[in-house]
């Protein structure tokens, strides 16, 4: 099975191969230049394995939130790299990638944790176990200066960016690629898969607003 | 073994090369590697030659911009380039140390990640005499995996460099 995986939601952007269980992953910290970056990137993994857009049985792309083009970016380049191609197209939230690292938590509910601007973040919260097949329990954005009196009062485990500074945070990596994989290959197992169109998640409406009448 | 070091010349970009595939031969799991030295110094090839001896295909030429790239192999080798890193912050976000629970890292101007890399490294630097064209290679060890590393370097190194 050959699975690739974008994630382009935040600045910590990452692609990842797996080949018959043989993972390959890059991983990049991207200053908004994600549409420049992410086909190289794809590219050279691709080129390394010897492999064709063509011969992937599955592209998987991370659906956000995060930053609303460099979400968009990923999106359209899984969409058009499956549409001339027999293979299936995967969407997984971000905050459930960003979770998926922290599937050992005993019985703590996992919060992820997304950057969304103006001293804001999207969080998300996850019941335990952790799984590919996982909805969020609770979703929504606060105050940065709310999220020690919302979650770490309450015990749960914190990750992802801009956790670092809780007391309950899990410090790991923020998006392994491979997680994403590991989400896709199970997905696709499962058949749940896209009919070939993928909708972002956003957490809030974009700032942007249509141009006023003249 | 106390404070040992190491030191070896190469003569030549492919005998870096050739050091590094010997010391990718001996590489496992939970090793990592800090290459110092300056631009040009060998580094890269260094790391392609580890990453050879690890039985890892790397590609001949990546994007600059990628930081972490991973390769499966003998063993998963994690290349870590922190020459474009613009905060200690975005090091911590690797979560280094967690690489090597699942294979080994080798890391490219750790100067830029200090107090974000494994405390128990070898520390390959290469220093360039470009008059002589040569690079003077000195490799030590930090802790007690790295220690077992640089032993089976010492057994191996010499071997190797007299062809």
């Amino acid at each position: 099975m050959k699975v690739l995986g974008i994630d382009t939601s935040t600045s910590h952007a990452g692609v990842g191969l797996s080949v018959d269980g043989e993972v390959s992953t890059r991983s990049w910290q991207s200053r908004h230049n994600h549409g420049r970056e992410v086909m190289p990137a794809v590219m050279e993994l691709l080129g390394v394995a010897g492999l064709g857009a063509s011969d992937l049985d599955a592209v998987a792309v991370a659906l956000g939130p995060g930053g609303f083009s460099a979400v968009r970016v990923g999106i359209a380049t899984a969409q058009g790299l499956v549409a001339p191609t027999t293979g299936k197209l995967i969407g997984v939230p971000t905050h459930l990638v960003q979770v998926y690292a922290h599937r050992d938590t005993g019985d703590k509910r996992v919060v992820s944790l997304i950057p969304v601007g103006r001293k804001q973040v999207s969080y998300s919260v996850f019941d335990p176990p952790v799984a590919p097949s996982s909805e969020s329990v609770e979703i929504g954005i606060c105050p940065e200066s709310d999220i020690t009196s919302r979650f770490d009062e309450r015990g749960h485990v914190l990750c992802g960016e801009g956790s670092d500074k809780e007391p309950n945070s899990e410090n790991m990596v923020v998006r392994p690629p491979e997680y994403l994989l590991e989400i896709a290959l199970e997905r696709l197992e499962q058949g749940e898969v896209s009919d070939g169109f993928l909708e972002p998640i956003y957490s809030r409406p974009p700032t942007i607003t249509a141009p006023k009448a003249t | 073994m106390g404070n040992e070091v190491l030191q070896i010349v190469s003569n030549s970009e492919s005998q870096t090369e050739e050091i590094g595939r010997e010391i990718g031969m001996a590489l496992n799991r939970g090793d990592a590697l800090l290459l110092y030295g300056e631009m040009g110094a060998g580094k890269t090839c260094m790391a392609r030659g580890i990453a050879t001896g690890a039985e890892a295909e790397v590609s001949a030429r990546s994007p600059t911009f990628i930081i972490l790239a991973e390769y499966p192999g003998r063993v998963r080798v994690f290349h870590c380039d922190l020459y474009r890193i613009a905060s200690i912050g975005e090091v911590l976000d690797l979560a280094l140390d967690e690489t090597l629970e699942r294979g080994a890292l080798v890391v490219e101007w750790p100067e830029n990640g200090e107090g974000a890399l494994p405390e128990d490294a070898l520390e390959i630097r290469i220093q360039p005499d470009h008059a002589l064209k040569q690079r003077s290679i000195s490799i030590s060890a930090t802790g007690t995996k790295s220690k077992s590393l640089l032993e089976a370097l010492a057994r191996r190194l010499p071997v190797a460099m007299k062809s």
